[in-house]
């Protein structure tokens, strides 16, 4: 049986044609969140429930400490978000179910759904954006009708984030940390004078304010930073980008309209935040180059 | 005392971007660099700093969320985690190391409100869950009491919180 709230949320439209696309993107994980208003009565004593309805595809589960809600405002000065986890702890954790191979990632808590995607081998490919979001949208789904099943409430979106974290080398050998010129325009890497020494490692923060008939609804963050690969060490750079914003409506639907903005955003992000040189080594194979 | 209120100036100062989330949970912010006024170092120096404000918030909206539903006898439910997180979040925003500490009260429908009663300025701000907000300002030296219903954009705090502070 198809439920109703997963009739009201459209598949994904087709992947625009003016997109940047590329043959062998970074990506090394992709993560699609919906951040909802709070559903206190849904306690650590239901997750067995909604876990019976992705076990067979998510056997493994562990508990996390919860994120805390994020929220993206505007019009006042900007300042560091603070953590008040210690204070404001919920009675219940975040729920993992991963698969056995922890490729795939649900999380669950009270006010969030999460699900990630995560390269785990290096021929591993991405498995694009728009069947990745259609299970999401299957699987938030069955934990609205779940809540809605049990009295529990339902879910009200308030912020939808889409994030695209990438893994940087370059491809003659090159210390990225030393080069993040060759990796992004952001940084150009000059001195005013030639007073400093070669340059050990830098980290580019940026935000920018998304606007929908000049009204801010979201933001997206973008974040290079010097990191060693898990694997051999090796210096590499993690390229962050994080679109969040409040969907026009408290509804699935609207959540997944914005969801499927925000990937728009981030993947034309990645195209301008990244140099031409880089683009040739991911094989970029649209037209506008 | 005053060694460690002027090192909470100095960390006020010298505070920056470090409190970055990661991967889903979000991106940093850079702050923006505190205003010192020589002129008013003294008023400055014995203001309550940004630590005290949110040890006082947090301590207040800790309080609230562990009260019992139905607190007024009329039914009213706990204020909710989201609604204190969103408080946090415009405190975060407006609050300056010299704005007055707000009063925290509940609101009968489970939202926050922040009240400031001082220096002829009346300024109630009422979070009834993230995102729904209204702002209530008077200020009895220059006009009429003015209400608005605030979403995501904050800016219309600004004038306010701007005459709370220096006033």
């Amino acid at each position: 049986m198809v439920s109703d709230s997963l009739n009201m949320i459209p598949p994904a439209s087709p992947r625009p044609a003016d997109l940047p696309d590329f043959e062998a993107p970074p990506v090394s994980e992709v993560v699609l969140s919906i951040q909802f208003a709070s559903v206190p009565r849904f306690r650590s004593l239901y997750v067995g429930g909604i876990w019976d309805e992705f076990r067979d595809e998510f056997p493994n589960v562990t508990e996390q400490a919860p994120i805390d809600p994020t929220f993206e405002t505007f019009g006042a000065s900007a300042r560091p978000p603070q953590s008040f986890q210690v204070f404001m702890t919920p009675p219940m954790p975040r729920f993992w179910f991963e698969t056995k191979d922890g490729v795939e990632l649900i999380q669950i808590q009270q006010d969030r759904m999460v699900h990630n995607w995560r390269k785990r081998e290096l021929s591993q490919h991405y498995p694009h954006y728009e069947p990745f979001r259609n299970r999401f949208a299957s699987e938030i789904t069955k934990f609205d009708d779940f809540l809605v099943a049990k009295e529990l409430g339902s879910i009200k979106p308030n912020q939808c984030e889409v994030a695209y974290i990438n893994t940087i080398t370059i491809p003659d050998a090159t210390d990225p940390h030393a080069h993040l010129e060759r990796i992004t325009p952001l940084w150009l890497g000059q001195q005013s004078e030639p007073f400093l020494p070669r340059l050990e490692n830098a980290t580019v923060q940026a935000q920018y304010v998304l606007r929908k008939d000049e009204k801010a609804f979201g933001r997206v963050h973008v974040n290079f930073t010097p990191m060693l690969q898990s694997s051999d060490n090796a210096p590499m750079i993690q390229l962050t980008i994080l679109a969040r914003g409040k969907p026009d409506e408290e509804s699935l639907e609207s959540a997944f309209q914005l969801l499927d903005r925000e990937r728009e955003i981030i993947v034309r992000t990645f195209a301008a935040v990244t140099s031409k040189e880089m683009h040739a080594f991911w094989r970029r194979k649209d037209n506008a180059k | 005392m005053q060694n460690n209120t002027a090192r909470q100036l100095i960390e006020d100062i010298e505070r920056s971007g470090s409190n970055v989330m990661t991967t889903a949970a979000g991106a940093g912010t850079p702050p923006a660099p505190p205003r010192l006024n020589f002129n008013r170092f003294a008023e400055y120096y014995g203001a309550p700093s940004d630590q005290k404000w949110q040890i006082e918030i947090l301590k207040r909206l800790f309080e609230l969320t562990q009260m019992s539903p139905d607190w007024d006898s009329y039914g009213a439910p706990v204020p909710t985690r989201d609604a204190s997180f969103f408080v946090l979040e415009i405190l975060n925003n407006v609050m300056r190391s010299r704005t007055p500490i707000p009063q925290v009260v509940p609101s009968s429908v489970g939202g926050i409100q922040l009240e400031w009663h001082e220096k002829d300025i009346d300024l109630e701000l009422h979070v009834t869950a993230p995102y729904q907000c209204e702002v209530w300002f008077h200020d009895r030296r220059s006009g009429a009491p003015t209400s608005t219903e605030l979403t995501n954009d904050f800016s219309s705090l600004s004038a306010p919180i701007s005459e709370l502070t220096l006033r």
